[in-house]
């Protein structure tokens, strides 16, 4: 699937706009829980046999435990700065319990460790499914418009004043 | 400190973001070059029939450190 709704759809209703808020908040607590490194938090956002292929499926996984230990052991060093925004959503609602959905993401990853700066942007193709009241996402992946990287020591003035865990999440700058 | 060592001099472009972020811890808990310490993940990986970004993986999770 590439993205746009299907012209086949059912006219939206104002019920169908309060599933498809829940879906949006859905989307935005997994980038809460990916950039503040909340795995257990994160496993709410999938069913239990959910399938996940990132990176255009260079790292793909299938069930909520294979999905969730990736993410732990990929991005849990505190050293590891990410940045998911998760914009420009375009769902539409497929069934009563279920629905699909695109969205645009800019990701930004600063690694302290290495000195390294990676962005990009990409489009997710996402799957949901309602369970006991609760979207949760069934199939999730994206695949990159452009990724660059950038090494940070070499350039000039370019310096960290902040970091959720470094830092507390406080400027080193001083206030005032 | 890492920031002082870790360069990407040397270091070669076609690695998984994982790599590069095992490569950076472990040359800080070495204080070793980036190359250094990418010899040292795929010593690693080799030893044990793992992937460069298996071994990564064991480094970011903190199952793997160099300096213990």
């Amino acid at each position: 699937m590439d993205g746009g709704r299907a012209a086949s759809l059912a006219p939206m209703t104002p019920d169908d706009l309060v599933e498809i808020e829940l879906i949006k908040r859905l989307k935005y607590k997994y980038a809460r829980c990916l950039d503040q490194k909340l795995w257990d938090e994160m496993a709410e956002c999938f069913t239990v046999d959910a399938h996940a292929a990132y990176s255009g499926g260079g790292y793909s996984f299938e069930g909520r435990d294979a999905i969730i230990e990736f993410l732990t052991r990929s991005m849990g060093a505190e050293t590891f700065l990410s940045s998911h925004k998760m914009h420009h959503p375009e769902i539409d609602l497929t069934g009563p319990d279920t629905a699909r959905g695109v969205w645009a993401l800019d990701d930004i990853v600063v690694m302290t460790d290495f000195q390294l700066t990676i962005r990009g942007c990409s489009f997710y193709n996402d799957e949901y499914v309602k369970h006991d009241g609760a979207w949760r996402i069934q199939r999730t992946g994206y695949k990159r418009i452009y990724e660059e990287m950038q090494p940070r020591g070499n350039v000039e003035g370019l310096r960290l004043t902040a970091s959720w865990w470094a830092t507390g999440g406080r400027s080193e700058l001083p206030a005032g | 400190m890492a920031a002082e060592v870790i360069s990407m001099a040397g270091v070669e472009a076609q690695l998984s973001v994982f790599a590069y972020q095992a490569a950076g811890m472990v040359a800080g808990q070495l204080e070793c070059t980036a190359t250094e310490a990418l010899g040292r993940l795929r010593a690693v990986a080799a030893a044990g029939d793992k992937s460069l970004d298996d071994v990564a993986f064991d480094v970011i999770n903190g199952d793997l450190r160099f300096d213990a």
